[in-house]
Formats: C-alpha cells, structure tokens, sequence
C-alpha cells in the first residue's frame, strides 16, 4: 500500500446509493481510514501541541520582550537628524550618554524627507537636527522656534571626485566635463537644494541637468562617488572630511542659502523636554565641540547665525 | 554587533506577529474561495490578491492613509491609544501581512483545493460539525500546503521592505527591520555593514527553508510510522 496521506482519498469511493442525509455504505477499507485518519489528527495535534504552539509564541514574547528592551525608556527621546550629521550626533550622543547616563534615539536622513513624515504623516519624533529653512517652514508651527540649546553648526559645499577622475577647477568645467554628477536630490536633501542653486548660480544648471544622478541623502551621493559609480559629486565639506577614498576638487563659497543646523524640539511630543536637554548638553560639552570641529564644522551660536 | 541582534530581533517579531495575523485570516479566506460560492467572490479574490500585482510602494501608501493621522483606522487608533499606527512596528507588521496575505491565500487555497470534498461531506453526514469537519479531516489533509504557505508568508514578511518603509519609516531601534538597515547601510556607503546584514538574511532564510522542509518530512515519516504500527 503506498505510503501517501492521499491514498485513502482514491481508495475511498462512496456508494452510488449514498445520500447525503443517509449513510455511505461502509467499503472493506473503512477501519483502515479510520485508523489512519486518527493517527493523523494525533501526529499533528502533538507535533501543534509540542512545537509549533509553543516555539511561535516563545519567540514571539522575546520578540517582544526584546523589542520592549530596545525602546524601553520613556524619557528617551528620538530625535530625527540629517544624514551629514550622522556621524558627529552618534558619536555625541555617546558621550552625552557616558558623562549623563542619559540616552538618545537617533535616526537620520534627508531633512525635507524626515521634516515631511513629521509634519504630514506624524512620525513620533521628539526633536529635529534638520539643516536650511525650509525643514522649518514644513514643521512651522510644530517646532520651537527659537532653537534648543543654542548651537549652530554651519558647513558648506565641495566638489568631489573618485580617485581616477580628471580635475576639474570650477562648476563650469564640472558641467563641461559632461561626466555624471551625483548630488542629493533636491525634493528630499536641503544638500541637493544648495547644490542646486549653486549650480543655477553659476549659470550651469541646465547644462549639467542631464548629466545629474540624484541620491536619496547627501551620504548616499557621497557613497556613490566613493564606490566609483559616480565620477563627481556636490557634497558638504564635512561629508568629504571623513573619506579617504575620494578626491576633493574645489570649494564653492557662494551662490546658496546658509547652511546652518540647528536643533529643535517638537511642542508637543512626549519627551521634548529630553531632546532639549541634550541640545543644550551639544552647546555646553567641550569635548562635543571637538567632535564637530575636527569634523569640519564651524560652530556658530544660533542667535548670530541667522535664523 | 548589539543593533545587529536588535534588529534581526525586530525584523522577526514583525515578521512572526505578521504571520499570526496571516495564518487565520488567509485560511478563512482561502476555504470562502475554495469551498463557497457567493456574490462577489470575483471581488474578494481580487482584493485579496492585488498587492501581489502592486508595487509594494503603492501598498504601502495605501495602508498609510488608512492608519495614518487622517485615515479612520489611525483615528481609531489615535483615540484608543493614543498614537496612530504610522511609524510603529505594528503598522510595520501590518504592512508584511497585507504584502504577504496573497501568497499565503494562494497556498492554503490550492491545499485546500487537493482536499476531496466528499470527506467532509462524509465527516459532516457521520455528525461532526463544521468546525470539526474542518480540524480533523480538512485541515489534516491540507496539513503539506498550509505549512508550505505559513512558511511562504513568513519569510515574504521577512523580506518585506517597500510597504514597510512608507507606513512605518526606517527608524533605528523602533522600525527598522533588516532591509530597510541593509537599504540604510548601502545608502551610507557602509559596505561591511551593508555585506554583513545581507548574510544575515541568507542565513535567516536558509533557516526558514530548512524549517519549512524539516516539518514537511517529520510529517511524513510520522504517518509513515504510525501506519506502520498500526498494520
């Protein structure tokens, strides 16, 4: 008899006098099947009963203890800051959290994209890190005005290259060069809008349009130039200084809007009150302004700075 | 190496809490399929269906409207708990259950399907009642395909990224899940990370389908010896 959980299906044939209201007339395999089909419900009750039941909902509860473990803390606040600052608020937010004992949650990216799902789909963040004015004029009302702690950080924009590119000098040569050009894109990254408006500045945005590859932040155009997927790029002084495996071309000093950071809290979010303390941790701590300095930024104090 | 373990651990939660909502649901709906006919099973089959033949992108908008600050689930949430379910890991959850449900009704659909329907006629005329009909004779012999599909639905949430990013984001800690920081990683230029993460996954899905083919033979043999004995 083949071994097969169907084949008592093919053995099993109902009598043409069989109703439904009726009774089958019992066929010589009857006890057989019955056997059979108990030894399965059996065989599978103990394989529910012993494994699976209880091995998905153990995993589930460490899935959930370990989830509660991560975010345990309710005064821990999330703040959502740019992609340049990824590196230098990491690295803060492990000093504020060996001198304070307090903790921070952070998450980057690009700032228009971060400032949208704050303001238009209301993610739970309970400060921002965000670059430029127009993180600002999206979260409008949300955000404090004034911002938190009193610290600026102003950066500006270079031209990069991978390693085996040829030197261009100015913007005008970097378009002629009709190579392909990476910068942020601008609906996402205020990176890709002061790039952009220095590029119009210099009278070379419809030129170089075609040639443009956007990336989702300023660090992923970074990373596509280090890679050697993009020959040139527009990125932040500070995104430069960490990289070993790009060449810098020039500095462009003007054509685009400040690029300042500020930090600030969300009114109404739970735990603003803790992204403020760890600004004002940012504009106190000495040891901090040596991680933003030998980043490359300056510092400028947000009263001065212009916003 | 820790945010490594925190976020295979999140990305299975969502995962498995996906396929806990999966399970029942796309059961119910695949035996309406299989076994009913009704006005509108064109529409359910459809609807049920449809992420399979969307991007993942327009799921994933779809469901953020939904349970967003202006959609009626997010305001139902919102005054329930408190917080809408956009940027949580159950919206999370939500999203690789809705991406994977098509997959999963599609499995237990053709299990169910390979089921003759005279046994259950059988089972009913012998006095057992619907819910019992189905346990002990439905579900038993569709037992091959419904975990085929269970597995097929876990490791699609596993992989879910589309959908997930637009409902829940890509928050570290809170909702980032293992493609969404493999995504973060490549973005960044962080290609060891980026490696690391996507071995991970080999590795968590090499597991499922081993899982997946464990259970399959441990079935079999298991009847196999019982039949044995009983002989």
């Amino acid at each position: 008899m083949p071994h097969d959980p169907l084949h008592w299906q093919r053995l099993f044939r109902f009598d043409p006098s069989y109703d439904r209201c009726g009774s089958a007339t019992p066929l010589s395999s009857d006890r057989s099947i019955l056997s059979e089909l108990t030894d399965f419900n059996k065989e599978i009750s103990l394989l529910l009963r012993r494994h699976s039941v209880q091995s998905v909902l153990g995993l589930m509860f460490l899935g959930l203890a370990a989830s509660c473990g991560g975010n345990s803390g309710d005064d821990v606040p999330l703040i959502f800051a740019a992609a340049s600052l990824s590196d230098v608020l990491t690295e803060s937010a492990n000093i504020y959290e060996r001198e304070t004992g307090r903790r921070v949650e952070l998450s980057f990216g690009g700032s228009l994209t971060l400032a949208n799902q704050i303001a238009k789909l209301g993610a739970p963040a309970d400060g921002v890190f965000f670059v430029g004015e127009e993180p600002k004029t999206i979260l409008d009302e949300l955000v404090s005005q004034v911002p938190n702690g009193s610290i600026g950080l102003v950066n500006t924009l270079l031209v990069i290259a991978s390693k085996d590119a040829e030197h261009v000098g100015t913007l005008g040569d970097l378009a002629a060069s009709d190579s392909r050009v990476v910068i942020a894109d601008p609906l996402l990254a205020p990176a890709g809008q002061f790039a952009k408006q220095a590029l119009e500045y210099a009278g070379v945005w419809e030129e170089i349009e075609s040639d443009l590859i956007f990336a989702v932040d300023v660090r992923a155009a970074l990373a596509a130039v280090e890679s050697g997927n993009s020959d040139y790029g527009i990125v932040y002084r500070t995104d430069a200084f960490g990289s070993d495996s790009i060449s810098i071309m020039s500095e462009i000093y003007e054509g685009y809007s400040p690029i300042v950071y500020v930090g600030r809290s969300l009114k109404l979010a739970e735990n603003s009150a803790f992204a403020v303390e760890f600004y004002e941790f940012l504009s106190k701590s000495v040891e901090v302004r040596d991680v933003f300095e030998s980043a490359g930024f300056t510092i400028g104090f947000a009263g001065s700075s212009g916003t | 190496m820790n945010s490594d373990i925190s976020i295979v651990a999140l990305s299975l939660q969502i995962a498995l809490v996906a396929t806990a909502v999966t399970l029942p649901v796309g059961m119910f709906v695949a035996w309406l399929l299989v076994r009913k006919q009704f006005r509108g099973k064109f529409v359910l089959d459809v609807f049920v269906s449809l992420p399979l033949a969307l991007p993942p992108v327009v799921v994933g908008y779809a469901l953020l409207w939904l349970v967003g600050t202006n959609g009626w689930i997010g305001r139902l949430s919102e005054s329930l708990f408190g917080s809408t379910l956009a940027f949580t890991w159950i919206g999370a959850a939500l999203a690789a259950a809705i991406v994977s449900l098509p997959l999963v009704v599609r499995s237990f659909a053709a299990a169910l399907a390979g089921v003759d329907p005279r046994l259950e006629v059988a089972a009913r005329g012998l006095g057992a009642g619907s819910v019992r009909t189905f346990l002990t004779v439905t579900l038993p012999l569709a037992y091959r395909g419904v975990i085929a599909g269970v597995l097929l639905g876990f490791v699609r949430a596993l992989s879910e990224f589309g959908a997930t990013i637009i409902v829940a984001g890509n928050i570290p800690g809170r909702t980032q899940t293992l493609p969404s920081a493999i995504f973060t990683r490549i973005s960044a230029g962080s290609t060891d990370d980026a490696w690391r993460l996507a071995l991970i996954s080999v590795v968590l899905g090499v597991i499922a389908l081993a899982i997946h083919n464990w259970l399959l033979k441990r079935t079999a043999n298991g009847i196999y010896n019982s039949n044995g004995g009983a002989r």
